[in-house]
């Protein structure tokens, strides 16, 4: 199912915009999908922003101090992870 | 708390600082297997060039089509002797993982190497004595927790921090000391594309040390990332914030569903013509290697089938493949520069976009890209294709792209379809490759929809940094893949040419009275000393009606009468005219069926076969003298050879048809089963076949003769 | 044929050896079943 913007600032990644942070909550996707994920370091609490919008959209996991790295995720699953939107 | 930086000096101890009683938990020797161990992108196997010097090979793992580069621990300033560099570590480096508890072929082969089941081939399986976890100083949160899960395995270790040039310009610290206190096992920072730190890390790999008990207990992902934070708190700092204004620039022009498609275009045009360009100096050393070798061979030899074994089976036909190496070693090495800076995950995700549609995902772009160099690299470039589904379509697709061996059917095809017209051959070359691209596509949306049918791996894929290309790790990876390809496709492609051979020249048949009626004129001319003129022009022979013969002209043109009339019987001849039938509705006559079959195992025979059929040499200097005779060439009832349909039909067939041996066993082994391969060589040749007759019908309907 | 040549049956046999050899290693080797651990190997040395 997908995930529904219930509150204002938990969303998909899919709904982020450019240049917004946030920080993930959890996925929605099968088991080996979602340890892939959080293998390649989109697990619970990861600060994340988004690069580039999209079909496929690019996202950097990106700490405190500036390191990181940028991951592009197709639709299908960045619309099946959920984060909390930094608001300013 | 220090912040340690690489150090230039080889440091009297590895910078293992705050280990408490390291001798208690170290190998009471220098460790004999050592695994290196990383995740990908983290500059694993560029330490692995600087730790195993280029004395290094690479194997697959059996019954997988995964690589293991494997070496022995050489590297540092202090160079070991001959004798210890024997006895010195062998290191294995492992695929690149992002967790070892993953479910992808990465993940289950270091595990199973971990655990002495596997080992690459050539090696006895056994346990690793100690492991080399590389990590990476400007994505260190991260990469630390697979060197949590290593140091879960209780396995005396090392920890190398890489990138530590990169992360000191970024303003990125850390502190090495305080990660090997917290880890209980050496710490190294280094930079393995400088070479920095290189010295002190091979000798903290002489003295590996057990990481803490502690880590016996971390099992859920959730206790290391949670380990990973706290010791990531304690051991980086920044100096100052980072900004990655100029990846977002770039990245934004690279993957533009417009711009991206744009710079795609230009840069692999660029590519393609740096390629064709830059190859066709090292092809001419190659085609004048062969040449000589041919020519010594044969005046060293007496006239005989010994000579003729050499000379047209075994160096015409290795020649005649090995000369497509320089191209295949070019794109090899420019891919992977161009790897090395990062552009090709972002092509790979424009791409992804492009080919979807097709059941491709962008990951096929690399293949298909080499396809139009040679299947066979192509086609092993598959194996980045992460989903099975996706690689075995991606393999089916490849050959459909127009190989280098196809060219010269297609340049010989299109003069003959529009002689003196530049334009037009042009325009028609240019079809011949987007008819290819298009089957290729099809193929691969038909296969995607029935037989590999099913949902593909969603693309989930890291971008690196952008950086410059390492040049030493390019030319390493070229060596490895040409030397590879070498291997793999010599022994076929001289399997082939030697069988094609004998087929081609066995049984002999003696000269028809036509030709020994020549000789006996040349006889004549050569004891009288009496003039004879030429009553018919032959052009392909140099004969103009009117003019005065040699003996020589007259001997050469029966001993092509001979060769001609003893092509027809040898085993492939007398099997091209039982064929004839098959190939009827594409309007092949016997000649040219013969030509198809030679060319069945590697069409770049094609023309050489044409010309020793239809002016019995094969000698294709003066470029204009193969065409022209083969423009005039006649059936044996008289109408010529390439008629326009016929040629039509020939050039469709020649994009399609899989006519290449060693690519059907090539994907017989990366497929994972000749079932593959014939399914391949089936759908191909069929396309091929239904597709060229129906050329030959349209162009007949259409008033061409 | 010219089985009266002793160079033809050379040519022959070299043809034979060099196909066979190119058939074996086009034919896959039977794959050695390896057996892959899917759990992690937590055993430490005593």
């Amino acid at each position: 199912m997908p995930i529904a913007a219930t509150q204002t600032s938990r969303i998909s990644l899919q709904q982020l915009r450019k240049g917004d942070r946030g920080r993930i909550e959890s996925t929605d996707l099968p088991a080996d999908d979602a340890a892939m994920l959080r293998a390649l370091g989109l697990r619970p609490d990861a600060p994340v922003r988004m690069c580039r919008m999209g079909q496929t959209c690019i996202v950097e996991v990106c700490d405190r101090l500036g390191g990181g790295c940028r991951i592009g995720l197709a639709r299908s699953l960045a619309e099946r992870v959920v984060v909390r939107r930094d608001e300013f | 708390m220090s912040v340690v930086e690489p150090k230039p000096e080889p440091p009297a101890r590895p910078e293992a600082g705050g280990v408490e009683s390291p001798s208690v938990r170290s190998l009471a020797e220098v460790p004999t297997r050592i695994a290196v161990l990383g995740n990908p992108n983290v500059g694993k196997t560029t330490l692995f060039n600087r730790l195993a010097g280029v004395r290094h090979k690479t194997a697959n793992f059996p019954g997988t089509t995964q690589e293991a580069h494997l070496g022995r621990l050489v590297g540092g300033s202090s160079a070991a002797s001959g004798e210890a560099k024997a006895s010195a570590p062998l290191l294995i480096d492992l695929p690149g993982v992002y967790s070892l508890s993953l479910n992808v072929a990465e993940a289950q082969i270091c595990r199973a190497v971990l655990a002495g089941e596997l080992a690459p081939m050539g090696t006895t399986p056994a346990a690793p004595d100690a492991l080399l976890v590389v990590v990476d100083a400007t994505n260190l949160l991260r990469t630390l927790a697979l060197a949590a899960e290593a140091a879960a395995m209780g396995k005396p270790m090392v920890v190398a921090v890489n990138q530590m040039d990169v992360a000191r310009r970024r303003g990125l610290h850390v502190d090495a000391d305080a990660l090997s206190q917290r880890l209980g096992c050496p710490v190294v920072a280094i930079s393995a594309r400088t070479g920095d730190g290189i010295d002190g890390l091979v000798s903290a790999l002489r003295q590996p040390v057990q990481p803490l008990k502690e880590f016996g207990g971390l099992g859920e992902r959730s206790e290391i990332e949670a380990w990973a934070d706290s010791v990531y708190a304690e051991v980086a700092s920044a100096s100052s914030p980072v900004s990655n204004k100029l990846a977002d620039r770039l990245d934004a022009a690279f993957t533009h569903p417009l711009v991206g498609v744009g710079l795609f275009a230009a840069v692999m045009t660029g590519l393609f013509w740096v390629i064709f360009r830059l190859a066709n100096y090292p092809m001419d050393w190659i085609d004048a290697l062969f040449g000589w070798a041919g020519g010594t061979v044969a005046g060293t030899l007496p006239e005989g089938p010994i000579q003729s074994l050499l000379v047209d089976g075994v160096i015409a036909g290795v020649g005649a493949t090995v000369i497509f190496l320089p191209q295949i070693v070019l794109l090899f090495f420019l891919l992977s520069l161009l790897e090395g800076t990062g552009y090709l995950a972002r092509a790979a995700f424009v791409i992804d976009r492009l080919l979807r549609p097709f059941g491709l995902s962008g990951h096929a772009f690399v293949p298909l890209l080499s396809g139009h160099a040679c299947a066979l690299p192509g086609i092993m470039a598959a194996r980045a294709v992460p989903d099975r589904r996706d690689r075995i379509a991606t393999i089916l697709a490849v050959p459909f792209m127009s190989c280098t061996a196809r060219i010269p059917v297609y340049v010989l095809l299109t003069t003959l379809l529009f002689p003196g017209r530049p334009g037009l051959q042009a325009l028609a070359f240019t079809g011949c490759y987007a008819l290819g691209v298009v089957a290729g596509l099809v193929t691969s949306l038909l296969f995607r929809r029935t037989v590999l049918k099913g949902k593909s791996l969603p693309m989930a894929l890291e971008l690196p940094a952008y950086r410059l290309p390492d040049l030493r790790l390019a030319l390493l990876t070229t060596r490895d893949r040409a030397w590879v390809f070498l291997r793999k496709a010599g022994v076929v492609i001289l399997g082939i040419s030697v069988v094609l051979w004998w087929l081609g020249t066995y049984p002999q048949s003696p000269p028809p009275r036509e030709a020994v009626e020549l000789q006996a004129v040349a006889t004549a001319i050569e004891t009288t000393g009496q003039e004879v003129w030429v009553l018919e022009s032959r052009p392909a022979f140099g004969l103009v009606q009117g003019e005065a013969v040699s003996a020589a002209e007259v001997r050469a043109q029966a001993e092509s009468i001979a060769a001609r009339h003893s092509a027809r019987r040898t085993v492939l001849g007398r099997l091209g005219a039982t064929m004839q039938p098959v190939f009827e509705p594409l309007g092949y006559d016997r000649q040219l069926v013969i030509g198809v079959l030679a060319s069945f195992a590697a069409r770049e025979v094609f023309v050489s076969t044409m010309a020793v059929q239809v002016i019995g040499r094969e000698d294709f200097d003066e470029d204009n003298g193969i065409q022209d005779a083969l423009a005039n060439a006649k059936r044996d009832d008289g109408t010529p050879v390439f008629g326009t349909a016929t040629s039509w039909s020939l050039l469709v067939y020649y994009v399609l048809a899989m006519q290449c041996l060693p690519t059907l066993a090539v994907t017989a082994r990366e497929a994972g089963g000749w079932k593959w391969a014939g399914l391949q060589l089936g759908w191909m040749t069929m396309l091929a076949y239904v597709l060229a007759a129906a050329a030959y019908r349209i162009a007949l309907a259409m008033g061409a003769s | 044929m010219p089985v009266g040549d002793w160079q033809f049956w050379v040519v022959t046999l070299v043809t034979l050896v060099v196909g066979a050899v190119a058939v074996r290693s086009l034919v896959p080797r039977r794959r050695r079943s390896t057996r892959v651990s899917l759990t992690i190997n937590r055993d430490r040395p005593a």
